[in-house]
């Protein structure tokens, strides 16, 4: 039975390979272009008149509120109705983006609130502008404060791209149910499917330990 | 006028219904050391603030070589000045702080660089040779490439107070920057500040150290409810004090 599993790891090896790619850049993906989006939302959040501060929340409430798996439907189903057809990759990348996003803007928004006002005032008083402030002294310190959190997020998002497999991005989850569809190997390849999810998230947690350590505040 | 680095005149300020400043007129001469003394909530602090620009004020006005910081007059009207003027009005007064407010982030050279480099465009190599001047210049040649948390009270005191000189300016403020230290660790930043203002720095310095401001100073302001309630030489003030409101509070604190 052993040698049998083996043997059909080994023919599924480039489904394999190819699931885990599309993990990967549908993750990715979403991270960075959920991070853009977030950053812009927290600034406006945090720095924003009323007007924009009040649709930055709307946007960060409502989507922290919703299921990362609503979202997903939502954008591959609901809006080919108003005739904007997203491909399932697509829709998948954007859902997991715009839910990446309202995170990183909550995020961001606490990590600058968070660095004292003398901070901001000594800089002002060496002569600094507000943009040169927020870029040299206030953003720095609050990247570093968020650091955890945006790792933690990223895991988040590796792990909810499972999600798309159901609008049949073929993803880790996808393919591991094609395999066992032909093999019946339950157990043996979610086994598989499981070790590959925890070796990816295990690395960027020790990568965002490592960056941590490098970046620390001495 | 010829010498005058600061003139604030009939300055007034409040918090929404709070008089805090009820007109406050005073004048540096280049080289001036001035002490303002006073309890807490008597305007000192915010005074200083003013002057930095860090706080808005109703009423008066605030020269600095001559010129009117912080507002101007548009047909009439009393209006600030843009973010861009107030940062540069702003870089003529170097500020030192109670919390020190070091950037913890960056050694403690980047701290005295970041505004040479960002402020006066001066090229890195120049900048560092800046810094290290400074650095030297309160003691600390060799704590350039440490960080602010690696340094004791007095130490990033002292960075801070470097950190504000390297950016020449025509004035110095400094608000309570000893109220955060430990007693043994006082001295060492007077010691900076006093050497400062024997060479010719102007300064407005807010203090609780009473015999500090006695021998920095050569005029000492005592404050009271937002009015500059005597103003006189340190011995005039400290030995001969006779209004009942400054020897009350002389009598209530350390000499």
């Amino acid at each position: 039975m052993s040698t049998g599993f083996f043997n059909e790891l080994w023919i599924s090896k480039v489904m394999i390979f190819r699931g885990i790619y599309t993990c990967l850049f549908v993750s990715f993906s979403a991270i960075i272009l959920g991070t853009l989006i977030g950053i812009c939302v927290g600034l406006s959040l945090t720095y924003g008149n009323r007007f924009t501060r009040f649709l930055a929340r709307a946007y960060t409430d409502i989507i922290r509120g919703i299921p990362v798996l609503v979202l997903i439907l939502t954008f591959y189903f609901v809006l080919s109705v108003i005739h904007i057809n997203l491909s399932a990759l697509q829709a998948g990348i954007t859902s997991l983006a715009i839910f990446c996003s309202a995170h990183v803007s909550e995020m961001l928004r606490g990590g600058l609130q968070n660095v004292p006002k003398g901070q901001t005032e000594a800089a002002k008083a060496v002569g600094l502008s507000f943009f040169q402030t927020f870029l040299f002294v206030t953003l720095p310190q609050a990247l570093r404060q968020i650091l955890p959190s945006w790792i933690n997020t990223a895991v988040e998002i590796v792990k909810g791209s499972t999600l798309v497999s159901l609008i049949g991005v073929v993803e880790i989850t996808l393919v591991t149910q094609q395999i066992i569809g032909r093999n019946f190997l339950t157990m043996q390849f979610y086994a598989v499917a499981g070790l590959i999810y925890f070796l990816i998230g295990f690395s960027i947690e020790r990568t965002g330990k490592f960056v941590e350590k490098k970046v620390a505040i001495k | 006028m010829t010498n005058r680095v600061l003139e604030i005149a009939n300055l007034e300020k409040a918090y929404g219904d709070h008089q805090v400043l009820k007109g406050v007129s005073l004048g540096l001469d280049k080289g001036d050391v001035i002490s303002i003394i006073g309890s807490s909530g008597s305007g000192k602090t915010t005074l200083l603030r003013c002057v930095n620009l860090l706080e808005d004020f109703q009423k008066g006005t605030i020269r600095i070589d001559g010129s009117e910081i912080g507002y101007h007059d548009v047909k009439g009207v009393r209006t600030k000045v843009s973010p861009k003027q107030v940062t540069k009005d702003r870089a003529l007064t170097g500020m030192v702080f109670q919390s020190f407010n070091l950037f913890p982030h960056l050694s403690a050279t980047d701290n005295i660089t970041l505004a040479l480099k960002r402020v006066q465009k001066l090229s890195k190599t120049e900048s560092a040779e800046i810094a290290q001047h400074w650095l030297e210049r309160v003691g600390l040649p060799d704590r350039g490439s440490s960080f602010p948390g690696q340094l004791s009270g007095g130490q990033q005191q002292r960075v801070a107070i470097a950190r504000a000189l390297a950016m020449n300016p025509k004035l110095m403020l400094f608000d309570e920057v000893t109220s955060a230290l430990d007693p043994e660790l006082i001295n060492e930043v007077l010691d900076v500040i006093k050497s400062v203002a024997a060479d010719g720095m102007t300064m407005l310095i807010v203090t609780h150290e009473m015999r500090f401001a006695y021998e920095v100073s050569n005029q000492v302001i005592f404050m009271n409810d937002g009015l500059i309630a005597e103003q006189g030489t340190p011995d005039e003030i400290f030995k001969n004090a006779t209004s009942e409101r400054l020897t009350a509070f002389l009598k209530n604190t350390k000499f």
